[in-house]
């Protein structure tokens, strides 16, 4: 029987190992989730770490007053970025009310998300260890383009983390 | 470029299929046994069953309980017997203190509790 990327053990080892939880690593990330914004011209960015019921809110950019950064979190039932840890390639959702897997996920009907792109961080081991990805309130077209702009902040996302882990903090 | 958008594949710069948006059902009523769920969210709030099985899960049923008594140990409470989110609070923390993939774990269900809390006040908010 296959394990869900979501419960497996050497996965969320992994992401212990890199002490992702931590509250130091926002702000080493945190300019990459805003460059996110910025540059596809988006509200919210967010860096996600994927646990096995609940995404972890790593680095985040947007407005005051969401929730979502009080929580720093929320189940993972909702999230956009699971699929990507399942599938190990960027996720695009260009109109979230349509969309067969999210047209029902409360952050699209209570919250207003209309789209989404992610892709996967994945670590040197090969786990992946959630995304970099951006959110809007309108729908949109992501291109070929655009996402190859995600997947160049989430490999330096990945290589800062790394560093993380070769050269750790005496603190 | 293949990108994956869900249970389908599109490549980028090729139609998008519409697909109809659709009312979503709410149960108005819930099963007396049944813990409540916050409106619009279907969200309920974890319960000591909700963490042990989440690390069963991730462990196997042997391993994830060993964790989770350990954690009720360390937290001073009798596993099966936690029954209040102060308790369950208290027996997550000491999950956390074992680190590791457990530790993992037990971020998920503060999360979920979390979740649950901060949406059930605004909701609260809004009903008051």
């Amino acid at each position: 029987m296959s394990v869900d990327p979501l419960h497996d053990e050497a996965r969320l080892q992994e992401i212990a190992d890199l002490d992702l939880l931590s509250p130091d690593v926002d702000p080493i990330l945190n300019d990459l989730a805003a460059e996110a914004a910025a540059r596809l011209g988006l509200p919210v960015s967010l860096i996600s770490v994927v646990l096995d019921e609940a995404l972890h809110v790593a680095a985040f950019q947007g407005p005051d007053g969401l929730w979502l950064s009080e929580t720093r979190g929320h189940p993972v039932e909702w999230s956009f970025c699971a699929t990507s840890v399942r599938t190990r390639e960027p996720f695009v959702v260009e109109n979230a009310p349509a969309h067969p897997d999210h047209g029902t996920n409360p952050l699209v009907t209570q919250d207003g998300v209309r789209c989404y792109a992610g892709v996967p961080l994945i670590s040197r081991r090969g786990h992946v260890l959630g995304n970099l990805c951006v959110v809007g309130l309108e729908e949109r077209e992501f291109s070929e383009a655009h996402v190859a702009v995600l997947r160049a902040l989430a490999d330096e996302a990945v290589r800062r983390i790394e560093l993380r882990r070769l050269a750790p903090t005496n603190s | 470029m293949e990108i994956r958008t869900g249970t389908r594949r599109r490549i980028i710069g090729s139609p998008l299929i519409t697909v109809s948006s659709t009312l979503v059902s709410r149960k108005m009523l819930s099963p007396p046994t049944s813990p409540p769920r916050l409106p619009g969210y279907d969200l309920r709030e974890p319960t000591e069953d909700d963490a042990r099985m989440a690390l069963q899960r991730v462990f196997g049923a042997d391993r994830g309980t060993e964790h989770w008594t350990q954690a009720c140990r360390e937290a001073g409470l009798l596993p099966g017997q936690v029954r209040t989110t102060p308790m369950l609070e208290r027996a997550v923390k000491a999950l956390s203190a074992q680190g590791g993939a457990a530790a993992m774990v037990a971020r998920s269900v503060e999360i979920r509790l979390r979740t649950y809390a901060r949406l059930a006040a605004t909701a609260g908010r809004q009903g008051a």
